[in-house]
């Protein structure tokens, strides 16, 4: 009876824990990787072919993560693919013709487009944080500013013959894998340890949970909001600049529709778009699920039509199932509460 | 027999395992008003929401008029002619009272709503209910009272025979009260029988006919108004007598920490107080005197002129943060709204207002996060499974202790509590009335707005009365009492 009791004990500690919430994800690649291994005649699986979907998933993951940001803060942010091409496009131009006359190394030129994208986030968090329009509103209006001024800043033509220093941080490789796949977990594991480990990470997920308790315990709720942004901005510029390398070239186009891939990636990976919720490891997994799809259809000759389909079902089901999870864990909860 | 028009037999309701009730039964007679009471959680809306089709009964049988029916959707009860006045109010405010009454049974002429018949039938409702309304109006432009009354026409709209009203009284002001218990006689001499859910004893005897106590999920008792008196009812509803509510107070009050001069804002008018360490000051006043108002000012959730001085010294709090750095600390009238983040965890909640001081270079220490959590779940005893459930799983008493437990974590020495108890049922109130003796014992002095005049007179050193803005009076225990209180509150004259 005792053991019983432990059991019961331990299965709810395990459904109420906020990462069993992920196991349904989990279960989906998990099957999905089996199907298509076997579809793909052991491919899918191959070492060469799990660097290939990393290196995929370098650019919306780290986009995604932008997003999560603003996100789990309670707000929104569609202007991260625009000003991901801008990053893009300012990082290549100043190390080759030239931005505005600026010519410099690498690194310089990737410090100052983190700085310049870091400020297009900070005027996003401007606006959002000190008026009350909606956020939507405003970066859907940044969204169309930045592309525009990505078309000027380029003068409507692709940056191209970029420098090897450049096309490296794709290319070129760290310990046999790849730099951009080390910077994709540089950049998730700074967003873990913030958000889980550091009382600024708190209060992001206190603002999102509820604006106004937050700001009657006393945090600062206009300042945190307004820096959600610039960090979105800054790893929107990241995202940018390997989309850069890994292409060879800056197109003014770049990054259109990543928006909608990152917010899939983050609501399949659990985070709670009305804020207040997420975790990193789930973006990741989500972003993971988005390379996976394109990736493994790929190998199974699916078209690329059919995988915008699966994409948006698997959205949706995602969700569902999330809310459902909830609610039976909530139940359990509740239900050895009562027993107590 | 004839003239029951509702029984409710052996109605059970369980969710998932927990039992909301159990084998409950209630009858109604034509033209009665029945009160409905019990502690929060007695099952009183489960029940209506049974009877009103929102929630599927588990076991039981309705029967009205005499023959069984089965409620199992909304309009199944308005077919029945039962119709219920929600406590939070559902209605589309951008649309007009006529629009909301009439909302899904508009009368169309090819495809096109017939607005002057729809605006004519609506005043022709409202003239025999006598309201005063424009059926054109947007209801977005009226204050509760008048959008219970649109509530009330739309419910009338209906061939009705039952109306059920859920703590109707609640956010009403002293007129609006009067206004409504008129109504309600108005309802009965129409023949239509009413089921009154009210906390309020006030309410029970002013209209009430009999009264049916729920307790745990079970009938409880009924009793006949004009036969008992408050301590029956009470009796009833906690199922024992009522002992000792309030604790033996135990506080000494030393010299003044907080002065207020004159502040003012757009909700408040010159208010200026005095509050003395380890003192337990109560502010009375109507719903909408400007008793939260003034709390947030001090605070500085809302901006303010005029002076505080704090120890002596001139403050200004122009934010929160500012104020709990200065040791003031606030449990905000609503928790679930401003007090509490919902879904997340006790720990994370509690540990709200200091995160900094529980951190080193950014990172917070979860061995001092924990301690501190636990700490406040002893002293305060909150019951929960552990400081990581979700604060939405907790009760409202437990749920305000970790407000409470938030505000004490962050050690303040002026402690202002905006209604404490709302919500909360008797014995959790019990504890908390002790949890603020012995805050003030401990020499932290504290500001208790209240609407229950009983609690105020229990736990205060004094009383401040406010009206409309203003500070209408100020009571020694000596002075005080229900009546007194009343008095300044209603009218605005300084003492």
């Amino acid at each position: 009876m005792k053991n019983k009791k432990q059991n019961s004990d331990l299965l709810t500690k395990l459904i109420s824990s906020k990462y069993f919430e992920l196991s349904g994800l989990i279960c989906l690649i998990i099957v999905y990787s089996i199907f298509v291994q076997v579809r793909s005649g052991g491919s899918f699986l191959s070492s060469n072919n799990i660097t290939n979907i990393l290196k995929e998933i370098v650019v919306y993951g780290i986009l995604s993560c932008a997003l999560a940001f603003p996100v789990i803060n309670g707000t929104f942010d569609l202007s991260i693919e625009s000003t991901c091409a801008l990053g893009g496009t300012c990082c290549a131009l100043m190390v080759t013709k030239g931005l505005f006359g600026l010519k410099t190394n690498m690194v310089v030129a990737v410090l100052i487009t983190v700085v310049i994208c870091a400020c297009i986030g900070a005027v996003n968090g401007l606006i959002v944080s000190r008026t009350k329009i909606d956020p939507f509103i405003v970066t859907l209006g940044t969204q169309t500013a930045v592309r525009g001024i990505v078309y000027i800043v380029c003068d409507n033509q692709a940056v191209t013959s970029l420098p090897d220093s450049f096309k490296n941080l794709s290319a070129g490789k760290f310990l046999g894998i790849s730099v951009s796949i080390w910077i994709l977990a540089l950049v998730f594991i700074f967003m873990a340890l913030i958000m889980g480990k550091t009382s600024y990470g708190r209060e992001i997920y206190a603002i999102g949970g509820n604006y106004q308790a937050a700001f009657i315990s006393g945090i600062n709720v206009k300042n945190v909001r307004f820096s959600t942004y610039v960090i979105s901005g800054a790893l929107s510029a990241i995202a940018g600049i390997l989309s850069t390398a890994r292409v060879g070239s800056a197109t003014p186009n770049a990054a259109t529709g990543y928006t909608t891939i990152a917010i899939s990636a983050c609501a399949i990976g659990g985070v709670s778009l009305g804020g207040g919720k997420g975790l990193t490891i789930g973006v990741f997994l989500g972003a993971l699920m988005m390379g996976m799809i394109t990736n493994g259809m790929n190998l199974m000759f699916i078209s690329s039509n059919w995988q915008y389909v699966i994409r948006g079902a698997l959205m949706i089901i995602a969700v569902f199932y999330a809310q459902w999870f909830n609610s039976m864990s909530n139940r359990a909860v509740s239900k050895q509460a009562k027993e107590e | 027999m004839s003239d029951l028009i509702l029984e409710m037999k052996d109605i059970s309701k369980s969710y998932g395992g927990v039992h909301a009730l159990k084998h409950v039964s209630l009858d109604l007679k034509k033209g009665e008003v029945l009160c409905l009471c019990g502690e929060n959680g007695a099952g009183k809306s489960t029940l209506m929401k049974i009877l009103a089709g929102v929630e599927p009964p588990s076991g039981g049988e309705i029967y009205v008029d005499g023959k069984k029916a089965i409620i199992q959707k909304p309009l199944d009860a308005f077919h029945l002619g039962i119709s219920m006045v929600h406590q939070e109010l559902v209605q589309i405010e951008d649309m007009s009272i006529a629009e909301n009454i009439y909302v899904g049974r508009y009368e169309t002429k090819a495809g096109f709503v017939n607005y002057k018949d729809l605006y004519q039938k609506t005043e022709e409702l409202m003239k025999k209910i006598g309201i005063d309304l424009k059926p054109d109006s947007l209801v977005r432009q009226y204050n509760v009272a008048n959008r219970q009354l649109i509530e009330i026409a739309k419910a009338m709209s209906h061939d009705l025979s039952i109306i059920v009203f859920d703590e109707p009284t609640a956010p009403l002001t002293i007129e609006e009260t009067d206004n409504l218990y008129r109504l309600i006689r108005k309802l009965k001499e129409d023949g239509i029988a009413v089921i009154l859910i009210s906390h309020r004893m006030e309410d029970i005897f002013a209209v009430g006919d009999r009264v049916e106590v729920l307790k745990d999920g079970e009938n409880s008792g009924v009793l006949n108004v004009a036969e008992c008196t408050t301590d029956d009812i009470v009796r009833l509803m906690i199922g024992r007598q009522m002992t000792q509510q309030f604790p033996e107070k135990t506080n000494t009050i030393g010299d003044t920490i907080l002065e207020v001069k004159h502040l003012s804002n757009d909700n408040i008018t010159d208010i200026s107080l005095s509050l003395r360490k380890g003192e337990i000051l109560g502010v009375a006043g109507l719903v909408g005197a400007g008793r939260t108002e003034l709390l947030r000012a001090i605070f500085g959730v809302d901006p303010s002129r005029g002076e505080i001085l704090l120890n002596g010294e001139p403050i200004k709090n122009k934010t929160p943060q500012q104020g709990l750095k200065r040791g003031f600390a606030l449990v905000p009238e609503d928790r679930k709204d401003q007090g509490l983040i919902l879904g997340q965890s006790i720990l994370q909640n509690m540990v709200l207002s200091i995160l900094n001081k529980i951190s080193s270079g950014g990172i917070v220490n979860s061995s001092k996060e924990t301690g501190i959590c636990e700490e406040y779940i002893q002293k305060l005893r909150i019951r929960c499974s552990g400081r990581n459930m979700l604060v939405r799983m907790l009760s409202g008493g437990n749920q305000q202790k970790v407000v409470l437990g938030k505000c004490l974590a962050s050690k303040p020495d002026i402690l202002l509590l905006d209604e404490p108890t709302r919500g909360v049922d008797v014995g959790a109130k019990a504890e908390i009335y002790k949890i603020i003796n012995n805050l003030a014992t401990e020499g932290i002095s504290i500001i208790v707005v209240s609407s229950e005049m009983t609690e105020l007179l229990g736990i205060s050193d004094r009383i401040l009365v406010m009206h409309e803005g203003h500070l209408s009076g100020e009571l020694s225990m000596e002075e005080a009492s229900e009546e007194t209180i009343m008095k300044y509150a209603i009218s605005h004259k300084s003492a």
